[in-house]
């Protein structure tokens, strides 16, 4: 792990390590940041399933937190990265019509009722990023 | 009562009839895989009918967990076991709601004192 500010924390994720250390420093930034008891038990979750994600499906990632503003809000934004498989029938999981034998369906059209903003991208040259924000303020 | 931990690394705890593994801490891919395989096998070993998962010292449940958990309910209760969860915290419990995961149908309970009696009633 590796510190850029107290406002930014990276977290990269093996396969047998990063998953504790992503649920550790999402709680102690959104503490930090003063977010509810329920809107840090979500985000907790979230970052957790995309961690999970990334330690099941791609093996190596990593998954960036970050105190940040949008549009004059204070937010959180959790950026999850990895250079795997990526993600097939995309399009299916995010509108819910998709439903995997494995979860992963399920978990991702869960993070993204979570959040606030949630933004799926194929990495170019292979890989998934997802893009993850969480207002201050907003229920 | 004995106890028992397994390369999971998770207790699995005979009392009377009834197997109870209560899961302590999130467990890894790895960890999760292994349990559901110590747990089955235990049951057939100890000719158990009854297994009772306790997830309340989980403060959070990711949809992995929740598909591990099934797994385990449900491949114990085809090997002829009855099975269910307890424990689920509230906040645990609002967050799968709101992600819009279910429980995939199996027996929850709000404590471990509930699931014996409603595990010890005739099916």
């Amino acid at each position: 792990m590796n510190r850029q500010s107290p406002k930014q924390v990276l977290v990269e994720i093996t396969p047998e390590h990063g998953l504790r250390e992503c649920r550790f420093q999402t709680r102690r930034l959104c503490a930090a940041m003063g977010f509810s008891g329920a809107d840090t038990d979500a985000i907790t979750t979230c970052v957790t399933e995309l961690a999970r994600n990334i330690e099941s499906y791609a093996g190596r990632g990593t998954v960036l937190l970050e105190e940040t503003q949008k549009g004059g809000e204070a937010c959180l934004r959790i950026h999850a990265s990895d250079d795997g498989p990526g993600i097939p029938h995309l399009d299916e999981v995010l509108s819910g019509k998709y439903r995997s034998r494995t979860g992963l369906g399920l978990g991702l059209l869960g993070v993204k009722r979570l959040a606030d903003e949630c933004t799926v991208s194929a990495r170019p040259g292979g890989g998934t990023m997802i893009d993850l924000i969480k207002y201050l303020r907003r229920g | 009562m004995s106890v028992e931990f397994k390369s999971a690394g998770i207790p699995i705890i005979r009392i009377g009839d009834l197997l109870l593994v209560p899961i302590q801490t999130l467990p890894s891919d790895a960890q999760a895989r292994l349990l559901l395989d110590e747990v089955l096998h235990t049951l057939v070993r100890t000719g158990l009918s009854k297994l009772v998962l306790d997830v309340s010292a989980l403060d959070m449940i990711d949809s992995y967990l929740t598909r591990i958990f099934y797994d385990i309910t449900n491949a114990a209760r085809t090997q002829g076991a009855r099975a269910a969860i307890v424990g689920i915290r509230p906040a645990v419990a609002m967050t799968l709601v709101q992600m819009g995961i279910v429980t995939f149908e199996v027996e929850t309970f709000l404590n471990l004192d509930d699931a014996m009696k409603a595990l010890s009633k005739a099916a």
